[in-house]
């Protein structure tokens, strides 16, 4: 019988991005449980939405992170519009998802240069980070900045792309697949990687599903669950299948972050084959009224919006439930039983984003 | 069969220590922004009408106008470079350069003054209809 | 677009008996959300592949206590633990109990009075902290304010 002692996994780590603490009550290196707790971060966006007026809110809501910080701003103008019943024209939906898989490949792509730190690796994370600054030139290119990329707009997108980028960004997008390629082996073949990763953090499916874990995280457990199947924006004219894993453990959720990446690139091949010309905006009238529920895949898992309006300039309620809190129950699963050595990567591999998480 | 890690090894190694290198020698080489990257607002105070329609979009209240004193004033540092007051401007006067703010070590708003459009002339009224007979 | 919904209002006392309706459906719990009015309405929203369905109670001010639904969906402990930290909503029977330590800020969170009245002051104790870390930024010359407020 060991004696149990109380570590703080602190806040402050150098293998968390942001700001997280956990204690993990340990018995001779072992995880018996691990309490989280959160609030280092929180800056109560939330409750602005009864300071400013409703426009406002996509440019607050874009920032609430700087890594899925796109799709923030599109699912706080799509929930606005659902509420005021606006419309957006085709050419906006196909650029929107356009950014989103630009998007969900940056996010990706940061998240396996962190995992191969956490385990040791620093050159295959600069290797990682180096394809990433291929992605943020076109990133720039299009929107004019780096990470917040300021165009989501209620009522479509604020800038267009013309045919002669689209058709350079596509031969380029050829040119990065191939130099990914190259890291991804690293990933799947490596002796230490599969030596670290294979086996630790198991997490089964009944498990997960009763846990309400989202994204990668479900996904890796062989619960076949993606937003983009529910069709919005343009999805539904476009042909992907989710990507699951059936081991549960972190190189499950690894491998599933890694095809997820070529699904990616495959469908902003198609975006840019199938846009079609016209308008990138409408323009609307009046205030938000009602109430509506929206639901986006983020790179990290399913985010949910919530807003409701009472026909004035402020919003009643705008609520944000992030994937990384969805994910914090499975996470609190997973560390029980494993060995001291193994919780940071354990936490690396569901993805945590915390200052989404406590906006 | 045992060579063939050896091989690619060596590959490898030839590759990074002879080929070209991904990182650049900033600051030596400046480096080159794209044509549409959202830097700073910069103001061509000859079209300004002084309207204000950039103070009120403007999401963090970074731009003041003020139409007695005839000037239009922004705070470069706490400007978040949405592009919001570029695309509302009537005239067209505001441009998004694609230079970022240079670093400062206060935090001071830059004023530019702006002389106020003519005012349009009325129309001379109509003499008054004599009434004869 | 985004795909079906349903929100359906029930009673304070039957919320044990829909949720565990949900949970032999086989659907996950997906948020818990608080939103403040002239009362609290609480939403629970329940997901099975792709459609949402909500079930919706309303608690008065004065007596803010619900039965905590973490005996069926124990990952409801982190939605029920924010709830109670920053609109003090009380949930006897939480399995996973912080005690209001859930959430590790410093002054007491604004949205517990209705939604136009409240500020975003601290109380009135943090007030003299709060002054001397603000310094507001200097104009070279002092202007009006312009149009936004």
């Amino acid at each position: 019988m060991g004696t149990k002692t109380i570590i703080p996994f602190g806040p402050q780590h150098p293998v968390l991005p942001e700001p997280i603490h956990l204690d993990l009550v340990l018995e001779d290196e072992k995880v018996l449980e691990a309490i989280p707790s959160i609030g280092f971060i929180h800056r109560g966006l939330e409750f602005l939405c009864l300071k400013k007026p409703f426009q406002d809110m996509v440019y607050i809501a874009e920032r609430i992170c700087g890594i899925c910080s796109f799709m923030h701003g599109m699912s706080a103008s799509e929930v606005i519009e659902s509420i005021m019943k606006i419309e957006i024209p085709p050419r906006a939906s196909y650029l929107r998802v356009f950014w989103s898989e630009l998007s969900r490949i940056h996010s990706h792509l940061l998240w396996l240069g962190l995992a191969a730190d956490a385990f040791g690796y620093e050159a295959l994370f600069a290797h990682c980070w180096r394809v990433r600054e291929s992605i943020l030139d076109i990133i720039e290119e299009t929107t004019g900045a780096r990470v917040i990329f300021g165009t989501a707009m209620i009522g479509g997108v604020r800038r267009d792309i013309d045919r002669d980028t689209l058709g350079r960004i596509k031969n380029r997008i050829t040119e990065i697949e191939e130099s990914y390629r190259k890291i991804a082996s690293v990933f799947i073949k490596d002796y230490t990687t599969r030596y670290r990763l294979v086996g630790v953090g198991v997490i089964t499916k009944e498990e997960a599903y009763q846990l309400g874990a989202v994204g990668p995280t479900a996904r890796a457990s062989g619960i076949g669950q993606d937003m983009r199947q529910l069709g919005y924006e343009i999805y539904d004219e476009l042909d992907f299948e989710p990507v699951t894993e059936s081991d549960g453990d972190c190189f499950a959720r690894c491998m599933v972050r890694i095809r997820e990446i070529y699904g990616s690139f495959d469908l902003i091949r198609q975006v840019i084959d199938k846009i079609p010309p016209g308008e990138i905006s409408v323009k609307f009238k009046g205030f938000p009224e009602g109430e509506h529920f929206i639901r986006v895949e983020q790179p990290r898992g399913e985010v949910v919006y919530y807003a409701r309006g009472d026909g004035t300039k402020f919003l009643d309620r705008f609520r944000i439930r992030t994937p990384t809190f969805a994910n914090i129950p499975p996470l609190v699963k997973m560390l029980a039983g494993c060995e001291l050595g193994d919780v940071p990567v354990i936490v690396l591999s569901i993805d945590p984003c915390i200052s989404c998480m406590e906006r | 069969m045992r060579n063939f890690p050896a091989i690619s090894m060596i590959r490898t190694v030839f590759r990074y220590l002879f080929g070209k290198t991904a990182c650049q020698m900033y600051p030596k080489k400046p480096a080159v922004f794209f044509d549409t990257t959202r830097g700073h607002i910069e103001i061509d105070a000859s079209r300004c009408i002084l309207c204000g329609l950039c103070a009120m979009n403007c999401p963090v209240g970074a731009i003041t106008v003020n139409r007695e004193k005839h000037y239009w004033q922004i705070d470069h540092l706490g400007c978040i470079v949405c592009g919001a007051c570029v695309e509302k401007c009537p005239k067209k006067c505001l441009t998004m350069e694609n230079t970022y703010t240079a670093p400062a070590n206060s935090k001071k708003v830059k004023k530019v003054n702006v002389t106020p459009p003519p005012k349009p002339k009325k129309p001379a009224p109509p003499p008054p209809v004599s009434d004869q007979g | 677009m985004s795909g079906k919904q349903e929100i359906i209002t029930i009673e304070k006392d039957s919320l044990l008996e829909q949720v565990r309706k949900m949970d032999e459906d086989g659907r996950r719990l997906a948020l818990i959300t608080c939103t403040p009015g002239d009362d609290f309405q609480i939403d629970y929203s329940f997901d099975l592949k792709g459609e949402l369905k909500t079930l919706r109670i309303t608690v008065p001010f004065e007596e803010a206590e619900i039965p905590s639904i973490s005996s069926i969906y124990w990952a409801a402990f982190i939605y029920e633990n924010e709830i109670h930290d920053l609109f003090e909503i009380d949930f006897p029977g939480l399995a996973l109990d912080y005690g209001g330590n859930f959430y590790r800020i410093i002054s007491k969170p604004p949205w517990r009075k209705t939604g136009q009245e409240s500020s975003l002051k601290p109380p009135p104790g943090e007030e003299a902290k709060e002054e001397e870390k603000k310094s507001p930024p200097t104009p070279e010359e002092h202007g009006d304010t312009g149009d936004k407020g």
